[in-house]
């Protein structure tokens, strides 16, 4: 017992300087890329001055002050929230579904081979190839871009999951075995937990598919939402307004990524070495 | 893989029946839910969207649209891996570089590439620019991002050994860093033909006039579902025949660079 604590609180110093380590560098290498930034976005207002037509191609300060002008009147702000409402409730659905089938893939030979073909073949039909089809379906409301959500979530989780569930070490499984788990009990206790690293891997390449689905749905007909904006700005040719709305879509959705990574490193570690030694947030 | 026992190649066959067996029975219950149904114009048959795909197919005006989207496909996976590798190398090789340019390669990769139809439109017009621009902006994000963290996961020993035998940093570069770095562009590469699959019909959807994607969009207004599905078939097949031979591709071509792995 004391030698696993001593041991714990070694790799935690070993962790700490290392994060501190890490830290100061960032701090050292700001400079750089704020200078290297900054070079960016002068060029980009110069190349949009020379341009000359600030509605076709704006510069950062025409872009940034319709980016304020959309937050400040609460446009942008609820065009968002319907985006990433929409973004959610189809990941978790998706994700659950997804969860569902990989495991039934991975623990059997025989399901794997009935569910390979489906999964093969819809992992290269685009989910806005189904637009259509869901519109006659399901009708124009939201439960047609929701389902594209879920579709686009779906056999990400599934291929890795069952991935999860294939790497289990077989040590584990035969020792779980030798203390006579059952079936259930070395499900729950020893498959699960092992493939839940890939199964949150795959919620997060989902969870990217689902941000760029729901722009791809709204755009093609919805009351609110941020692919709407993008398709006002063409409306109007007004490439301010389809700026404002890429930028909110492009920071929700780092934002969203790097919120699931936190998340996984402060409650899912313990699941898995990888995620606290290698999956470094670059 | 590693099941496979001694009867290996018996299993093969029993997995490629049960393949057939699981579509047949798919086949069978769509069939049935469309008889249920009964309204073709919302639900078409099986054998309705396999006549719809032969007429595709037997069409050379229309068996052509297919062509111009693999067409599309092939040139914007080519220019945008290439960009990725060049932009992943840099970010990967070059310190002051990756400190200016990642940041910005997180942001654009986080934006859709179906976003940028629109400003593509207006800037390159409708047509053959915009539709390759996106595919472009597709496949260069998986590509630079998995060029750069191939560059990172170096196996150290190897360049120690390199450097104990005197060797420079370019010369370490050239033949250790980018070598292991190899099977990972290689993993880009598969996802963002994936991605340039996706974007190119998306592209097609909104702002092209001729295509698959097109094809799709153009016989939802009609009505044409069958058509519609037998598009949505053959841009399937067509995903996963090109997945199937640019992975075979890559393993014999590239067999090299993955020396010492077990799981190809």
């Amino acid at each position: 017992m004391s030698a696993t604590t001593r041991a714990r609180t070694g790799d935690g110093a070993a962790n700490r300087t290392r994060r501190a380590a890490a830290r100061r560098a960032r701090l050292r290498g700001a400079p750089v890329a704020l200078a290297g930034i900054c070079v960016i976005l002068i060029g980009w207002e110069v190349v949009s001055r020379a341009y000359g037509k600030p509605m076709l191609f704006p510069g950062p300060a025409d872009t940034g002050s319709t980016l304020l002008d959309g937050l400040t009147s609460g446009n942008i702000p609820t065009a968002s929230v319907a985006s990433v409402m929409r973004v959610l409730s189809g990941l978790l659905a998706g994700s659950l579904a997804g969860v569902l089938l990989g495991l039934l893939s991975g623990s059997s030979r025989v399901l794997e081979a009935l569910l390979e073909p489906f999964i093969n073949v819809f992992r290269f039909i685009p989910p806005l190839a189904w637009f259509a089809p869901a519109l006659l379906w399901l009708g124009s409301g939201e439960t047609s871009k929701v389902a594209l959500i879920v579709y686009t979530s779906v056999f990400v989780v599934a291929v890795n999951t069952a991935a999860g569930v294939k790497a289990v070490p077989r040590d584990m499984i035969r020792m779980a075995r030798t203390y006579g788990a059952s079936p259930v009990r070395l499900f729950f206790a020893v498959r699960l937990p092992a493939s839940l690293p890939y199964i949150f891997s795959g919620v997060r390449i989902a969870l990217g598919n689902a941000f760029m689905t729901v722009v791809t749905a709204e755009m093609l007909g919805a009351e609110s939402g941020l692919g709407v904006l993008i398709t006002e700005g063409t409306a109007n040719t007004d490439v301010r307004g389809v700026f404002a709305a890429l930028i909110t879509l492009g920071a929700l959705g780092l934002c969203a990524d790097r919120a699931f990574v936190r998340l996984l490193r402060r409650y899912g570690g313990r699941f898995s070495a990888a995620t606290r030694e290698e999956g470094s947030i670059r | 893989m590693n099941r496979a026992g001694p009867g290996a190649g018996h299993w093969r066959w029993q997995r490629l029946a049960l393949n057939v067996l699981a579509i047949l029975l798919a086949v069978l219950a769509w069939h049935g839910a469309a008889l249920w149904k009964d309204n073709l114009l919302i639900f078409p048959t099986p054998l309705t969207c396999l006549s719809a795909l032969g007429d595709v197919l037997s069409d050379p005006e229309r068996r052509d649209q297919l062509l111009i989207t693999l067409r599309r496909v092939v040139v914007g996976f080519a220019l945008g891996s290439a960009l990725g590798v060049a932009v992943g190398g840099l970010i990967g090789s070059v310190r002051s570089v990756a400190l200016t340019l990642e940041p910005v390669v997180h942001f654009l990769r986080s934006v859709t590439p179906v976003a940028w139809i629109v400003p593509a439109t207006i800037w390159l017009g409708v047509g053959e620019g915009s539709l390759r621009f996106i595919v472009v902006y597709a496949t260069v994000f998986p590509v630079a991002i998995n060029t750069l963290t191939g560059l990172t996961q170096v196996p150290v020993n190897k360049v120690r050994m390199a450097r104990t035998f005197g060797a420079s940093r370019l010369r370490i570069h050239a033949s250790i860093v980018l070598p292991s770095a190899v099977p990972y562009i290689v993993t880009g590469m598969r996802l963002s033909l994936g991605y340039a699959f996706m974007s190119v019909v998306a592209a097609e959807m909104v702002a092209g006039r001729d295509g698959i994607g097109f094809l799709i969009y153009d016989s939802r207004i009609f009505f044409d579902t069958a058509t519609m599905f037998a598009g949505i078939l053959l841009l399937g097949a067509a995903g996963l025949l090109a997945d199937r031979v640019f992975s075979v591709v890559t393993h014999r071509g590239l067999a090299r660079f993955y020396a010492g792995q077990v799981n190809t």
